[in-house]
This record gives structure tokens, C-alpha cells and sequence, in this order.
């Protein structure tokens, strides 16, 4: 089941509040949360589900193994080591097996039979937080968790399963044993949620759908610039979509969820750009990979093409994922290295070429297929005709759409709403005036506009893609 | 403030769980797919239950409407115009259709074959991706065309398997090839029918492919008479008036002499609305095709004929429909079904004429084309190659069929959309054993 299907918005989630609000007492409202959490992921992945309890009550022991065991112990640090190692060959077995045999196929020439293992939803999300828990345990920045049930929430929590954000247990760790709802919370949960929503399925959606119509068979250089910026639109709209769905659905429930994008588009460096996308993904390498093993101190070349070579494969399990993660690599690299040059050039110029450098990448991302790759990138850089009619009507078609997601993009909007949040909410007043209410209620207006017009295209449109079926 | 918010979520919740018991109560649940263990696990229950639930949620109609008029954003069109550029994919499984009211006819249960000594080569199977040819739908003013796009490779493989079937038919044998191009050649904005939707660079291509056989230049003769009503505005087919011009290219390459148009008498159905609307109707720039239907006129034989239809190449258990449907009931919106009431697996033509006999291995665009051929075959045996060789499908060996038929001629009549379909090509590849 997916946050942006009829079933999910009307069926699913509106019965699962129901229950949440009157089961008494946290204990009760975990129990729920943990009850839809499972049909949720079941509904999906009916076997798999058992693997995700699976996982949970691995890490659940060694966490609570690790806890007993004293710090600095050779036997935790052991401990550690096999709770890791047990939660890298559940995602490799499932997520890496097929393309390493089919790569040793191909290099070797060999014929072994390639498994048809079918990726369990959401595997690299879950596998992440268990190994961000194992190790801050182990760092005994947490206590273990002593409750199975709590653990099972944690990881299972429905709002973050699938698609993120890469939740840490520090960050909800208190959440699961108190947490504050309140009807403030929960109203700007729910238009968290509509907001997210309508960017899944009123931008990303027809965005991707105009991306694919014209990166199908590239054909002009016009034609394929303009598809990839519909695909970047895309991503960051289905993605960004997800994040503020779980975080607004998090709210809800009264779990805070940290934010996982920030203007990417705006970024004025590459480095800047990772700091705005994908920000859970983006820290837990850092915390857990870059900075154990050494990070600028020791060896700092070899730990970015550690960290980017896995940032690119956690992303699927092909190999152009690897060669987008390498091209990150070059790139903050080569920043690091012309840091000086780099300041000296206007924010305008930077953020454009930032821009362009994006593009490119998402080029790399887009297709799975080399020759494809190879040849949308030797078109793009003017390897066809600039331009034909056809380009020309599609690229008319979407011009509103184009403009809307441009200006999405940018933070005009999120500068608009505190415009009139702060002509609502003026400093020195001590009850609400009328302004904070006509805002409100239009804030209401808007988010409840957005969930229809989603309603709307959900049921007359049938493309509506799950992008991270591959993560 | 406090009470406020309350009152707006309440407002909220109360909309979301009163359209949820609303969407439930009002489901019709033996409309549902039926679920079962082997269905969940592989998730294809899940899945048919969400579509089911969508197709089904209340007040779907209206909120269409509405879907209709928001589609205005995200396919912008202005003036007149009313252009419109969405992907499509057409071939092998399109236009299979026929009316309703003709009742199935029943396969017959095939004899045991005995078993082969010899290891039968593998059938090349359709896979999913292999049924459609690709290409686009455009609207242009009040105007739709589906656009192919050349895959050569296959345009090539298509013009060896005609050959490849010509050399399997008796010496006696004629065979021609008709590939005719559709009204996106004449009518779209010059770069949707030129480069790679060149249809008439993928004609060339394709005969250039084929030896021992007799090549059609309808190209030539529909494009003399572009300016005329040779093709629909709201369906991908050509008018009979299309037909003809193809089919008089049809005679000078065969020998025949076409009798002029005016000769035959004619009727018409007016208000036809077909696929290309049907296909874009959720844009709104299908709005001028719904306002601006098409006029259907039929021309009928000049001889008598009498047509039946079969399932299989037993020949048994025949259904009799009309040539030409000049009384189609008025909810049978596809006018284009009064031609050999759509496509059939076999349809065997008697007419008054004195030829001899003529198979067409056609898809739909051969209905139109096929009533002329009366005037100069006894007897017209059209074959749509869709129908055999499939799963589940009924078998025919072509070669053996043409003999058991004592065919004079073969004419293989396909549109563009139809070379370029790789499971099309399949098809015809496996009439040939």
C-alpha cells in the first residue's frame, strides 16, 4: 500500500486514527500503530513481513546484548560487529544477489543461474535504522530498548516504513515511551500531509509522466534537457512528497520526525546540494560509515569513495547506481579541492551550474540501461537535432506545470506562507486577532483544496508510480 | 483558536471517514476480484482490490468531470490550435474488435496430433513488452492521429516474413503486399510525419524487404487524395473512400479494373466518435472531436454476397453477418463494425462475381478494404492473423490452408503501427510452420 492510493487515504488511514484516538493509553495507541503498521507492510508484502519482524527482534537482542556487555569490551564491540553484519547480508541477499551473479555472468562468462529475488519493500530504510540503533547502543548514547513491542514500532512505524526518512532511534527514542498529541500538532500534521500528498500526486506524477514521454526514445537535445528536468522535478516532488506525508502523519500521531529536505534545487555547490537532499541518508553515512572510519582526518580520499560508492548502490541494485555515486564523489571532491576558486564565483553562476551538474547526474540515475545512458548524455550534448514540432507540443503541454514545479522549487512559497503567518501572528498580541483565524481557516481551505484535487487525479489518472521500490 | 482548529479537523476527519464508510458501504463486492491464498502471496490480490476499490469509489463520475477540467493544467493547449502530444502504444492487441450482437462461434476440439519425431523449434512468444508498437496520439485542431515510430530492425523483419509466406504458398499463387499509411502522414505538423514517422521511408523499407511479392504502392494513391475524407478525424481507420483509393492501387497491381466510386451505391451513418477519442478522452482537448463526430459513408457491392464467420479452419459451425452493416443499432457507438461486423478469426465471402479465390490476412483496417475485392473474387477467405497460433488460440498453417482453400491470390494488408509490432510480426512468422 502506498500514502498516495484511494485505499490508503480513505480506507486504511482514517480507520487506523479511528482506532488510535479511542484505544486508551500509549500502551493501547502503540499497540495500534503497531497492528497497522504490520497490515500496512502485509498489504504489500505479505511474506515479508516476516522478515521485517525478523529483523526487528535480531536487532532487539543484540541491542540488549550489546547493552549488558561492558563499553569498550572486546565482547561489544563483537557484538556490534554481528548484529552489522547480520542486518548487511539480509540487504545484500535480497537486494545484491541477483546483480552480482548476473555481473559475474557477464564477466566471467559464466551461466549460474541468476535467483529472482523479488526486493522487499522498504528494506533499506528499516536495515539502516536498525544499524543506526546497534551502533549508538554500542556507543551507549542509548539504552537498549527494553520492550520488544517499542522496538517493533520503531522500526515498523508505518509513516516512515517504505520511504523514508531514515529515522534515528535517538531521535524518537523518548517518542515511543511519552509523547505529546495535541490538537495543534495534529493540525499541522494534516496539512503537512495534504501538502505532501499534492506534491506526489499533483506534481511528481505528471511531472515523471511528461519525463518518460520524452526520455522514452530521446531524440532531440531540446527534447531530453527538458525530460530531465521533469524527472529532477519528479524525484524531488515524489520524494520530498513521502517525507512530508511520514513527517505529517508523524505529527499526527505525535512522533517529530527530522526534516529530509531542504531547497535542494537551490543549492550553490554540490556539497551544499547534500546537505539539502535526502538529509537522513546523508547523516547516517556520515555518523556511521565516513566518520568510524576515519573521515577527514585518515585516508579522507579513499573514505568519500567508500561513502559515495554506497550512497549510489543503496539507491538499487544496478550498476549505473554505483556510477551516480562515483560522479558525487568526483564532483565533492573536486570541490573540496578548489574550495578558494569556487567562492570567488557569483551565487547566481554556482547555483545554475549546480543546476547543470544535477541534471547530469540524474541523466546517469535516470537510466539503467548504459546504452541508453550513453546515448540520451551524447544527445544532450547536441549529438541530435536541437529541436522538433513534437518536443515543441509536449513542451506546451506541460508549460503550466513546468512553471508551478520551477517555483515549488524555489522558497517563494515556503517565503509566502511565513509572509502571511507573520501578518497573522503580529508580535505583541497577546490573544489571536482576526487575521490569525482568516489564516488558519485558509491555510485549512488550501490543504483541504489540495487533498481533493489529489482525490481527483487518483482516480482519473492510472499513473502513479512508487519510485523507491528499488531502495 | 484552540476550538478552531478542532472544528477544522473535525471537518476534516468526519470527510475522510464519511467518504470511507461511503466507498465501502456502496462497494459492490462481487464486482471485487476474488481473493486467494496463491493471489495474496504473489500480491496480485492487493493489487486488483486497489484498482477494484478506485474504479468503484463514489461519485466517480462527477469527480472525472472534474479530473477533465483540471487536465486543462497539465495539458495546455491555447487558441485554435488545440494541440495535444501523449504517448501510445498501438499494435498487435488494437483493434481486435467486433460487434457485440454477433454471437461467439464455437472452436472445434482439435484431432490428437500424433507426436512429432522431430524436435519442433521454439515459438517465439510475445512478451509483454512486445505487443504494443510505440508511437504517439497528437490532437491538431479537431483532429486526432496516432503517430508510429519506426523501429527498422523490425519493418525489415516484417517484410521477410511476407516473403517468407509468399514462398510457402502454391506457384500458382499471387501474393501482394498492402501497407498503408494513416492520416498522421497527411495530416499531422510536419515533424510527426517525417525522420523517424516517416511512413512513407518505413513503406519503402518494408517492401524493400520482400522478394516474390507484389508490392501495393497505396501510399501514392491515398497521398493524390489527401485533400479529400480518406481518413477519420476521431478513429485511427481510414473512410471506405481511403479504402478505395487503396484498393484501385490494389487493381493496377493486379490487373484489375476498379469500377469508379459513383457506381456504387452508398449510405452513411453520421455522429461516429471512434478511437482516437475514446483514447484521449480524458484530455481536454478530445473536447473538438466530441464536438466535431465524423460521417461514416459505406459503399456497397455490386454483387450479391453472403458472408459467414468461424472461429477455426475447420469451416464449421459458420455465422452469418453482412458485409456491410447498413443497419447498425444506434448504441453500437463503433460505426466502424459495420464492415464484416469487425474483426473475426475467419470470415469466408460467396459473392456473385466470377473470379476465383482471395485470401486477405488483414487487421482492422482490412474491414473497410475487403467489400471491394467482390467485384472480382467468387469467393474472399480474410484471416486475422491476431486470432491463431496463440495461447489458447486455435492453429492454422497457413500454406496448408491456402491449399485446402485452392487460393488464387493472397493479399496481406497491414498499417504502419502493425509492421513495427514485434508480436505482430510473431504472429505472422508462426502461420508458417
Amino acid at each position: 500500500m502506498v500514502f498516495s492510493s484511494l485505499i490508503f487515504l480513505y480506507v486504511f488511514f482514517p480507520l487506523c486514527l479511528l482506532a488510535y484516538f479511542l484505544v486508551p493509553g500509549l500502551k493501547g495507541k502503540n499497540g495500534v500503530l503497531i497492528a497497522a503498521s504490520l497490515v500496512f507492510y502485509a498489504w504489500g508484502e505479505p511474506l515479508y513481513v516476516f522478515l521485517l519482524v525478523a529483523v526487528a527482534a535480531a536487532n532487539y537482542g543484540f541491542g540488549r546484548l550489546i547493552g549488558r556487555l561492558a563499553v569498550g569490551s572486546r565482547e561489544r564491540k563483537a557484538a556490534l560487529v554481528c548484529a552489522v553484519v547480520l542486518d548487511v547480508a539480509v540487504l545484500c541477499a535480497f537486494k545484491y544477489t541477483g546483480l552480482l551473479v548476473q555481473t559475474a555472468n557477464d564477466l566471467l562468462h559464466l551461466a549460474l543461474p541468476v535467483p529472482q529475488i523479488a526486493l522487499p519493500l522498504g528494506v533499506s530504510f528499516y536495515i539502516f535504522q536498525s544499524i543506526s540503533y546497534v551502533a549508538d547502543v554500542y556507543r551507549d548514547e542509548v539504552s537498549p530498548q527494553k520492550s520488544f513491542w517499542r522496538f517493533l514500532l520503531y522500526v515498523s512505524l508505518f509513516p516512515q516504513l517504505i520511504a523514508g526518512p531514515i529515522v534515528r532511534y535517538r531521535d524518537i527514542a523518548a517518542q515511543l515511551e511519552k509523547r505529546e498529541i495535541s490538537v495543534e500538532g495534529i493540525f499541522y500534521g494534516a496539512m503537512r500531509m495534504c501538502i505532501g500528498l499534492g506534491k506526489k500526486v499533483l506534481l511528481a506524477n505528471y511531472a515523471g509522466k511528461v519525463a518518460d514521454q520524452l526520455l522514452a526514445s530521446v531524440g532531440t537535445v531540446s527534447g531530453t534537457w527538458f525530460g530531465m528536468v521533469m524527472f529532477a522535478f519528479e524525484i524531488y516532488f515524489d520524494f520530498s512528497g513521502y517525507s512530508d506525508m511520514a513527517i505529517g502523519m508523524g505529527h499526527i500521531f505525535g512522533f517529530k520526525y527530522p526534516e529530509n529536505f531542504d531547497l535542494p534545487y537551490t543549492a550553490g555547490s554540490i556539497t551544499d546540494f547534500w546537505r539539502r537532499w535526502h538529509i537522513s541518508l546523508g547523516t547516517f553515512f556520515r555518523d556511521y560509515v565516513y566518520i568510524p572510519l576515519g573521515g577527514n582526518r585518515r585516508h579522507q580520499l579513499l573514505n568519500l569513495l567508500i561513502v559515495w560508492s554506497l550512497t549510489g548502490l543503496w539507491h538499487g541494485a544496478s550498476w549505473n547506481f554505483l556510477l551516480w555515486g562515483l560522479y558525487f564523489f568526483v564532483l565533492l571532491y573536486a570541490e573540496k579541492k578548489s574550495r578558494r576558486v569556487l567562492g570567488k564565483i557569483p551565487a547566481v553562476i554556482r547555483r545554475i551550474f549546480t543546476l547543470f551538474l544535477l541534471l547530469v547526474g540524474w541523466t546517469v540515475f535516470y537510466y539503467t540501461d548504459f546504452g541508453q545512458m550513453v546515448n540520451a548524455l551524447r544527445v544532450m550534448f547536441g549529438g541530435a537535432a536541437a529541436y522538433s514540432g513534437e518536443v515543441g507540443v509536449v513542451m506546451l503541454n506541460a508549460l503550466p506545470l513546468f512553471i508551478v514545479c520551477a517555483v515549488g522549487c524555489t522558497p517563494l512559497p515556503r517565503l509566502f506562507g511565513l509572509m502571511l503567518g507573520g501578518i497573522a501572528s503580529r508580535e505583541g498580541e497577546t490573544e489571536p486577532t482576526w487575521c490569525a483565524y482568516a489564516y488558519r481557516i485558509g491555510v485549512f481551505v488550501f490543504d483541504a483544496a489540495l487533498l481533493f484535487a489529489s482525490t481527483v487525479s487518483l482516480i482519473g489518472s492510472t499513473y502513479n508510480p512508487f519510485l523507491y521500490f528499488r531502495f | 483558536m484552540k476550538k478552531l482548529t478542532l472544528t477544522l479537523l473535525l471537518i476534516l476527519g468526519g470527510i475522510l471517514l464519511a467518504a470511507g464508510i461511503c466507498s465501502l458501504a456502496l462497494l459492490q463486492y462481487d464486482r471485487l476480484p476474488s481473493v486467494t491464498i496463491p493471489t495474496l502471496l504473489d500480491r496480485s490480490a492487493t493489487t486488483a482490490l486497489e484498482e477494484g476499490y478506485g474504479k468503484q469509489f463514489p461519485l466517480r463520475e462527477p469527480l472525472l468531470a472534474v479530473n477533465r477540467t483540471l487536465n486543462k493544467f497539465y495539458y495546455f493547449s491555447v487558441g485554435e490550435d488545440n494541440l495535444l502530444a501523449i504517448d501510445y502504444q498501438g499494435g498487435a492487441e488494437f483493434g481486435g474488435e467486433r460487434l457485440q450482437d454477433l454471437p461467439e462461434p464455437v472452436a472445434q476440439e482439435p484431432e490428437p496430433e500424433p507426436v512429432p519425431e522431430v524436435e519442433l523449434p521454439q515459438i517465439d512468444l510475445p512478451e509483454e513488452d512486445d505487443v504494443a508498437a510505440f508511437g504517439t496520439i497528437i490532437i491538431n485542431g479537431n483532429r486526432a492521429m496516432d503517430i508510429p515510430t519506426a523501429s527498422n530492425e523490425l519493418i525489415v523483419r516484417y517484410g521477410e516474413t511476407v516473403s517468407r509466406i509468399a514462398a510457402a504458398m502454391p506457384q500458382t499463387v499471387r501474393t501482394f503486399s498492402l501497407v498503408t499509411p494513416n492520416g498522421g502522414q497527411f495530416y499531422s505538423p510536419v515533424s510527426f510525419h517525417t525522420g523517424e514517422h516517416d511512413q512513407k521511408a518505413m513503406i519503402d523499407l518494408c517492401y524493400g524487404a520482400m522478394h516474390g511479392v507484389t508490392t501495393v504502392d497505396a501510399y501514392l494513391a491515398l497521398a493524390q487524395h489527401a485533400d479529400e475524407y480518406i481518413f477519420f478525424r476521431t478513429d485511427h481507420h481510414w473512410t471506405q473512400k481511403g479504402a478505395y483509393y487503396a484498393y484501385c492501387a490494389f487493381c493496377d497491381a493486379a490487373g484489375f479494373t476498379a469500377p469508379s466510386l459513383d457506381r456504387y451505391e452508398s449510405g452513411s451513418y453520421e455522429g461516429f466518435v471512434g478511437s482516437m477519442y475514446n483514447y484521449t478522452s480524458g484530455y481536454p482537448q478530445s473536447k473538438a472531436l466530441l464536438d466535431n463526430p465524423d460521417t461514416l459513408t459505406y459503399y456497397l457491392p455490386q454483387t450479391e454476397t453472403k458472408a459467414l464467420y468461424y472461429a477455426d479452419t475447420t469451416l464449421e459451425g459458420g455465422i452469418p453477418v453482412p458485409v456491410i452493416d447498413i443497419a447498425l443499432r444506434d448504441e453500437v457507438t463503433n460505426k466502424y463494425l459495420c464492415f464484416l461486423g469487425g474483426d473475426t478469426p475467419i470470415c469466408v465471402i460467396e459473392t456473385g462475381s466470377s473470379g476465383g479465390t482471395c485470401m486477405v490476412l488483414k487487421e482492422s483496417f482490412g474491414n473497410a478494404f475487403v467489400p471491394f475485392l467482390a467485384q472480382h473474387y467468387s469467393r474472399i477467405v480474410t484471416v486475422d492473423v491476431r486470432e491463431f497460433n496463440g495461447e489458447g488460440k486455435p492453429q492454422l498453417d497457413l500454406a496448408q490452408f491456402a491449399r485446402e482453400q485452392g487460393i488464387d491470390d493472397l493479399l496481406i494488408l497491414d498499417y504502419p503501427f502493425m509492421i513495427n509490432s514485434k508480436a505482430y510480426i510473431n504472429m505472422l512468422d508462426r502461420l508458417i510452420p
